[in-house]
């Protein structure tokens, strides 16, 4: 077990570390600023709290990877039970305010990939921001979503269908 | 028919089909994946702070609700601990001194000369009697019944 001096060494190395990528992962996830500052705190108070429990059986970045998908997948459940729609139209709406928003200052053509991406269900829009934005292995994603690899590769390979419609559709 | 190499000799670059999908998405789409999410300033720099502060402010709170109610515990215990010994020990002496003082009223001087012999048989009475409540013992006594009226004893 980790004294609670190491402890405190490596969860700031970690922090230091892996905060500007769990935020842009988050935040891919959530759209809002705010919501993904609260869901990267709890991620990182999860990420302390559990740390004993790590026993290595997968990668630590995994690991942490895995638990803000859970955070902000949780985030959106609340949020949308909260205003009694669903996952996908919570998202719908936040997308539809990116153009106001003072943290995201992308071009038409981006705006409108944002819109695209929101139509997609769930795992599907999870997978292609992992995959099209992170660049990440489908190995790796795969270790995240505990999901099959060619599971993963037919839910990119469909969400870039339905996106590339979806830009026509908007265009 | 003779059979044909199946070999290709044609080559790809290296990774070519790992990085396919992805270069083919980019392609698709003609866009570059930078997505225009943007963050406040210094933004990185004061939530690493912020989250250091809140994860030592949950683990102090954590400690201490921790000790709190470890130290309540333990309290508990050794209240309830000290409550149990003390009725134990108060009932076990009453209950020898009920049998010692039956023992005296019911017997003469004489009585206790002869039965001195039973002394240790007598202590290992009382001994196996430990067993009965007081609130029965008392009961017994009130209605004029002694353990000797009862053939408890049985030396007699």
């Amino acid at each position: 077990m980790l004294s609670p001096e190491t402890r405190e060494v490596a969860f700031k190395k970690l922090l230091a570390d892996y905060k500007e990528r769990l935020y842009w992962h988050i935040r891919k996830i959530v759209i809002n600023h705010e919501d993904a500052n609260d869901v990267l705190q709890n991620t990182f108070i999860k990420v302390f709290e559990n740390m004993s429990k790590f026993r290595g059986n997968s990668n630590i970045y995994t690991w942490m990877y895995r638990i803000a998908t859970n955070e902000s997948l949780n985030l959106l459940s609340k949020k949308s039970r909260k205003f009694g729609i669903s996952n996908e139209e919570w998202i719908e709406k936040q997308v539809n305010e990116l153009e106001s928003d003072v943290y995201f200052d992308g071009d038409a053509i981006q705006l409108k990939l944002q819109k695209a991406i929101a139509t997609l269900p769930e795992k599907q829009r999870l997978v292609f921001n992992m995959r099209y934005f992170e660049e990440m292995k489908y190995e790796k994603i795969s270790e995240i979503l505990e999901t099959s690899v060619g599971g993963l590769k037919a839910s990119y390979h469909h969400a870039v269908k339905k996106i590339k419609n979806e830009i026509n559709e908007l265009s | 028919m003779k059979r044909t190499d199946k070999k290709s000799p044609f080559k790809v670059p290296k990774n070519y089909f790992n990085h396919f999908d992805q270069n083919l998405a980019k392609q698709i789409l003609s866009i570059n994946p930078v997505n225009g999410f943007k963050t406040p300033d210094n933004y990185f720099q004061e939530i690493e702070n912020f989250i250091v502060d809140r994860v030592n402010y949950s683990k102090l709170k954590k400690v201490h609700l921790l000790n709190y109610i470890w130290k309540a515990m333990a309290v508990a215990c050794v209240i309830t601990l000290f409550f149990i010994n003390e009725k134990k020990t108060i009932d076990h002496n009453d209950l020898v001194e009920f049998f010692i003082e039956d023992y005296l009223i019911a017997n003469t001087t004489y009585d206790i000369a002869e039965h001195s012999d039973y002394y240790f048989e007598m202590r290992n009475f009382i001994e196996n009697y430990e067993s009965i409540d007081v609130d029965d013992a008392l009961e017994i006594r009130l209605y004029g019944e002694s353990p000797s009226n009862l053939n408890l004893f049985d030396y007699e």
